[in-house]
């Protein structure tokens, strides 16, 4: 099996509660995917696009690595 | 459909469940009738043909309705189907492709070798309903964020 | 060009030439005789084994023209530039000649995609010649003509993506 998608983690949920308790159905709506995609996304269930990830952070009125983490490859060893 | 259900699984996903089960069932179904007619009978004596047809006739009304039930049941979304769906809808059918090959490279070297029509019939019908079987399985645990090794 | 994009290349070429003499032939020979005493099947698998040998032998053609590029496209660069070739930019090229990356999977996935959706169609006429017991002859020749049908879209549509582009 593959496993999980991807090493890139994400600070989603928080920031929409900060940018004013905006739901998951908003965040969905102004980035043009469906809300299940964003919960996907918030759980580690799927890796957005670069498009995607440069959109959502766009909504979230924050820059993109606030948004979404990647792992120094000096942390992830062990 | 509790509105839990709804809300955290897309519509498209709802479809592909539908999938899974029409084509897990079908699969049983027609292999639990065939089977057990192939002992004891001569294999160009088999009825196989009215099986299939019956077993496909079913699941395409099974899954058509199905399919209307989940239209009417979803919420009015802005949108139904994005690039995630279409990814994973994409990763289905790669896993399934493999299957409808194998099927097909086994039907044609069974006619090459005169083989009775049955088995050619048989890989080409087994191909189909394991791509569908094994396209629907992958699809159901990508959307749940376990993807195949590609 | 990858080795992924070379072979697609040599496969259409291949699977759009090779299979056609065979067609010709064994579907001329159905015009003139009764199809139950035609001895196609040392000529399908022949066949077969031509159409790979060929995909085979273009795509070791391809990567050795496209090896033979790389330093001619040095030399003329050098010779304009009025210096001698760069050995290391030559080296590098030569490297990433065989690599294959995200990219070269991603195209190719696609390409698996197109294929297997065309041969499930194909399939369905050789399905039902073999269910309405029809002739081995049109039943073997439908479902050969589909699996190459399904490799040559397959190409085609690798090709595609790889000069238009499309997927990430």
């Amino acid at each position: 099996m593959g496993g999980k998608p991807t090493r890139v983690t994400n600070s989603i949920r928080q920031l929409r509660f900060a940018a004013g308790e905006m739901t998951q159905a908003e965040l969905a709506d102004r980035v043009g995917v469906t809300r299940q995609t964003i919960i996907a996304i918030e759980q580690g269930r799927y890796s957005p696009t670069l498009e995607m990830a440069f959109q959502i952070a766009r909504a979230l009125t924050v820059p993109l690595d606030e948004a979404f983490h990647y792992p120094d490859d000096t942390e992830s060893t062990g | 459909m509790t509105r839990e259900c709804t809300e955290s699984v897309s519509r498209d996903e709802a479809y592909n469940w539908v999938f899974v089960l029409t084509s897990l069932i079908s699969t049983l179904v027609y292999l639990g009738i065939l089977i057990p007619g192939m002992i004891g009978t001569p294999i160009s004596d088999v009825s196989y043909v009215a099986p299939f047809l019956w077993v496909l006739g079913s699941a395409l009304v099974v899954g058509f309705g199905a399919v209307v039930v989940i239209r009417a049941a979803w919420p009015k979304e802005s949108r139904f189907r994005d690039e995630r769906d279409k990814e994973i809808d994409l990763i289905g059918q790669y896993v399934g492709s493999s299957m409808v090959t194998i099927g097909g490279m086994a039907a044609l070297t069974l006619s090459i070798v005169d083989a009775d029509r049955f088995w050619v019939s048989n890989s080409l019908i087994v191909g189909f309903l394991f791509a569908a079987v094994f396209s629907s399985f992958s699809r159901a645990a990508a959307y749940r964020g376990e993807y195949p090794e590609l | 060009m990858s080795t992924e994009e070379r072979a697609a290349w040599a496969s259409a070429v291949a699977t759009l030439v090779v299979p056609a003499f065979y067609f010709t032939r064994v579907l001329g020979d159905a015009r003139n005789y009764p199809v139950a005493e035609i001895d196609y099947q040392g000529l399908l698998i022949w066949n077969v084994g031509i159409t790979i040998g060929a995909t085979i032998a273009l795509t070791i053609l391809l990567t050795i023209a496209h090896a033979i590029g790389i330093h001619v496209s040095a030399e003329v660069a050098a010779a304009k530039a009025g210096r001698p070739a760069d050995p290391d930019e030559v080296e590098r090229e030569m490297k990433s000649l065989d690599r294959t990356d995200a990219r070269d999977k991603a195209i190719s996935r696609r390409g698996e995609v197109v294929s297997g959706i065309v041969l499930g169609i194909g399939a369905v006429l050789p399905l039902v010649l073999a269910m309405t017991e029809r002739e081995q002859f049109w039943i073997a020749q439908s479902l050969y003509a589909a699996f190459i049908l399904a490799a040559l879209t397959g190409a085609i549509a690798k090709i595609v993506v790889y000069r238009t582009g499309l997927s990430s």
